[in-house]
């Protein structure tokens, strides 16, 4: 009997075999397949983000809707990008820059990303403490707690699961969309504002700009896309779900992200109410909302602070270990990546007790530390496009122009506005000293 | 003298008259998998704008972290074409990953070790240690705490790059890790995509090695990135039932492109084993074992042994068959009796008639208590009516049933980095 001949058996065969099949029942498909995509930008919505926005919304009303827009369009090609340079190189961002520019870039790169998401892991530590004084505990307990928490949820027991939860938790932000809906909106006006651009000549205009493109499009989201499609081997053959998870999840963030100023647009704007953080948003939201909605606010925040308190350091130092060659893992012993480890725990306890201390001034520090990652956002983008467009990494994959010149456009706008931003706190600061003297 | 390769670059070079012709900016190496391979070359900088130019290393007369000066005046000033496997090191070769072999993990070039002995300079090691790092950016150590962490260049894999210019690399060192540690190495660092050409350039049954340890998702991502040709020749190096796995995770349409390549018997043998029910005794079965026919004697069993083109994974058993020509199972050898056995005497008398058998459609946990009960590391399979020898099922391969989906924990384990979260193969 010649095998050729068999092709009938070898189908006969190969029928009767149960292989594994992706489940096509579309729920559970997707279900599946949102990961990372959702777990980045959920992470986004965090302390400062919640913040940003409501505040924005209570000094601005629905004007500000359109720069959502503007974003979500940046924020939805950049996270592709982030996630294709994964999955077309099978690589993290780190060892990309590493390889194909110099040491000094590399150097200065790291430096800016740990600067950076320092101060975003201080921010979650912050909005730890705050959706918990909500409940009525102190960020003296709250604060040690959760970063003991975090750490031990991370080296010893089971991360991914306990994400999941943080995830789930988070999702209590959904309860904004309600919060916006009972605020009873004018619809045709926030449909209006989601497209017609218009600028205020307040000068706080333009720092409220800067803050929502820091908060909405956060450094450390990209560099963890990348990492996380890397990590679970996906391939551009598979890319398609990617996608899909990427759309899904930087949809969702804004979306939430566009009901919280909706929510305090329509209530605390009309009542002339100003607010600085998210448990101010909160509170303030209680007598629209009801005495129920400070308990769901506290919790989504909760939610966000701990996932991104969580996943930050570990993204940090994934990207530092493997850009100088350093053992890194959380399935590696202390003793096989001690750099690894170490330098995961000095963030986690330089936050923690950045956040207790109260000789610095925390507003401060954290208006500073967006600033840097203001900053580091068109530095990495420019890292990005330059890989994103090299034939040899990329092959096939390389962006096309139309989506070159979105981002390229996007990049430009948040340079500026960081720029002017940092132009007129200088001023400020200048008029400030020679108002002392 | 021992030099670090980041102290000489930017230098002077000065010819034999004593005039400056320009700074060095590379070295050239062609023999990368020598012990401590020779440089070729110096690559020299004439000013800005202009191309590099070649310098033998026989002209060089002394190369120090002062100055270098050459042994000649005459330098050919043509710009410095790039030849088949000429490696640069600076270009190539820093801020690459390499495989630290003793320690089996990966990591990255931040420096390299030169010997400079005349009339040859040598590559010696490469530095991973953060004071490599400084050294490069010309940043003084703090109190000298730090130290040099050097892997000799023997004991070091270069994994190549993704530059335009391709040159051969050889994975010597790397091939005398485990597979289970060359896997890991390399899909977890390089990426899957550079791990693919790695893998690729060693040798097929060390590649079949690797790919059966990877997790089914891997297996996937590597198998369809790899030609058509390649796959098979893989396959032929892999024992059956590894083979069956194997298809098991393509999927059957990948499946059906691959089985025309096997030859007639491989592709048979695998096909055999696929065709048997989940949680039977067959599908968990291996048709790689050692048999001999029971006319035999014992030297000349021993010949027949020695001749196996590829050993099986699991060689405790001898099964004895009842002739050359039938499949009869009539008894077996364990390894020590076959040792103690005098040279002259028959298979026949000193083998184990009757032995413990399982039956295909058993279901795999009754073979599984039969092999703890009787205290027996391998049963052979038979047919029932026939008793012929189908093939054998181990004692590891069976309690795989109680792993999650037949889920290769081992390796798994090894990959589950970071903030990995899915399992679900399906």
């Amino acid at each position: 009997m010649a095998f050729p001949a068999n092709k009938t058996m070898v189908e006969t065969t190969l029928a009767k075999i149960k292989f594994p099949r992706i489940r096509r029942f579309f729920p559970f498909t997707i279900l599946a397949i949102l990961g990372p995509g959702l777990i980045a930008t959920a992470a986004g919505n965090d302390a400062g983000g919640i913040a940003t926005y409501a505040s924005a919304g209570a000094h601005f009303g629905l004007s500000v809707l359109w720069i959502m827009t503007f974003l979500t369009v940046g924020f939805v090609l950049i996270q592709e990008m982030a996630a294709r340079l994964g999955a077309a190189t099978g690589k993290g961002f780190s060892d990309l820059i590493r390889e194909n520019f110099s040491l000094r870039m590399t150097v200065f790169m790291m430096s800016l990303l740990l600067l950076g998401n320092i101060g975003l892991v201080v921010s979650e530590f912050a909005g730890i403490a705050a959706s918990l004084e909500l409940l009525g505990i102190t960020k003296y307990i709250s604060v040690p707690v959760g970063a003991v928490v975090i750490w031990f949820l991370i080296v010893k027991g089971n991360y991914p699961k306990v994400e999941k939860i943080f995830l789930l938790m988070s999702g209590f932000l959904l309860s904004y969309i309600f919060a916006a809906i009972l605020a009873k909106p004018d619809w045709n006006s926030v449909a209006i504002n989601l497209i017609r651009p218009s600028v205020s000549p307040d000068p706080e205009f333009f720092l409220f700009t800067v803050a929502l493109i820091g908060t909405t499009i956060a450094p450390f989201m990209q560099v963890f896309a990348q990492s996380a499609v890397v990590e679970k081997g996906i391939t551009m053959s598979d890319f398609k779900y990617t996608r899909i998870d990427t759309l899904i999840g930087t949809l969702f963030a804004n979306l939430v992200a566009i009901f919280i100023i909706i929510a305090t647009a329509s209530t605390l704007f009309p009542a002339g109410i100003r607010i600085d953080t998210a448990a101010d948003a909160a509170t303030a939201l209680v007598p629209f909302a009801g005495e129920f909605a400070r308990i769901l606010f506290a919790l989504g925040l909760l939610g966000a602070s701990l996932l991104a308190a969580g996943v930050v350091p570990l993204t940090t130092s994934f990207a530092l270990a493997n850009a100088f060659g350093w053992e890194a893992g959380i399935n590696r012993s202390f003793e096989e990546a001690p750099i690894f480890y170490a330098m995961f725990t000095f963030i986690i306890v330089l936050s923690a007790t950045i956040v207790l201390s109260p000789a610095l001034s925390l507003i401060k520090l954290l208006v500073g530390l967006q600033v840097v990652n203001g900053l580091l956002l068109p530095i990495q983008l420019y890292f990005m496009l330059k890989l994103a467009n090299n034939k040899n990494l990329m092959g096939k994959h390389v962006n096309p122009v139309w989506f070159n010149s979105i981002v390229i456009i996007t990049m430009i706008v948040v340079t500026v506005a960081v720029f002017l931003f940092l132009g007129s706190s200088i001023v400020t600061l200048f008029q400030s000293y020679s108002g002392i003297n | 003298m021992e030099v670090y390769l980041s102290e000489l670059l930017g230098r002077k070079i000065t010819n034999k008259s004593k005039e400056a012709i320009g700074t060095l900016e590379d070295l050239v190496v062609r023999e990368l998998d020598k012990r401590h391979p020779p440089v070729s070359g110096l690559l020299i900088k004439r000013g800005r704008k202009k191309d590099l130019v070649y310098i033998p290393a026989h002209d060089v007369d002394e190369m120090n972290t002062k100055q270098i000066r050459l042994t000649t005046d005459i330098v050919d000033l043509t710009p410095f074409q790039r030849r088949e496997n000429e490696i640069l090191l600076v270009n190539d070769m820093y801020d690459k990953q390499i495989v630290d072999i003793d320690d089996r993990r990966l990591t990255r070039v931040n420096d390299l070790l030169l010997e400079v002995e005349k009339p040859v300079i040598r590559l010696k090691g490469v530095d991973v240690s953060v004071l490599g790092l400084l050294h490069r950016l010309h940043i003084p150590s703090i109190l000298g705490i730090l130290k040099h962490n050097i892997v000799d260049w023997e004991d070091a894999q270069f994994l190549g790059g993704q530059g335009q210019v391709k040159f051969n690399v050889q994975y010597k060192n790397l091939e005398s890790l485990h597979a289970v540690d060359i896997a890991r190495i390399i899909f977890e660092g390089p990426g899957y995509k550079q791990g693919s050409k790695v893998l690729a350039a060693l040798k097929d049954p060390i590649a079949a090695d690797i790919i059966e340890e990877l997790s089914p998702k891997l297996q996937k991502n590597l198998i369809e990135s790899m030609k058509l040709e390649d796959v098979a020749d893989v396959i032929k190096h892999m024992p059956p039932d590894k083979a069956a796995d194997l298809f098991i995770s393509l999927g059957p349409a990948y499946a059906q492109k691959v089985f025309p390549l096997l030859n007639k018997e491989d592709g048979q043998k695998i096909l055999a084993l696929l065709s048997y029910p989940e949680h039977t005794t067959g599908a968990y079965m291996t048709t790689d074992y050692l048999a001999v026919s029971a006319d035999l004697n014992f030297e000349e069993a021993i010949k027949l042994i020695q001749d196996t083109e590829e050993m099986p994974d699991f060689a405790y058993y001898i099964y004895v068959l009842e002739n050359k020509l039938s499949n009869k199972l009539v008894g077996v050898l364990a390894a020590h009796e076959f040792l103690l056995a005098q040279r002259r005497s028959r298979i026949e008398s000193i083998m184990k008639k009757r032995p413990f058998v399982a039956f295909p459609h058993d279901h795999i946990k009754k073979t599984i208590r039969r092999m703890y009960r009787y205290n027996i590391s391998a049963l052979p399979v038979v047919s029932k009516s026939e008793n012929k020898l189908l093939g054998i099922v181990t004692f590891r391969d069976a309690i795989s049933v109680y792993l999650p989906r037949r889920w290769k924990a081992r390796i798994r384990q090894v990959f589950t980095n970071g903030f990995s979260s899915e399992q679900n193969y399906g």
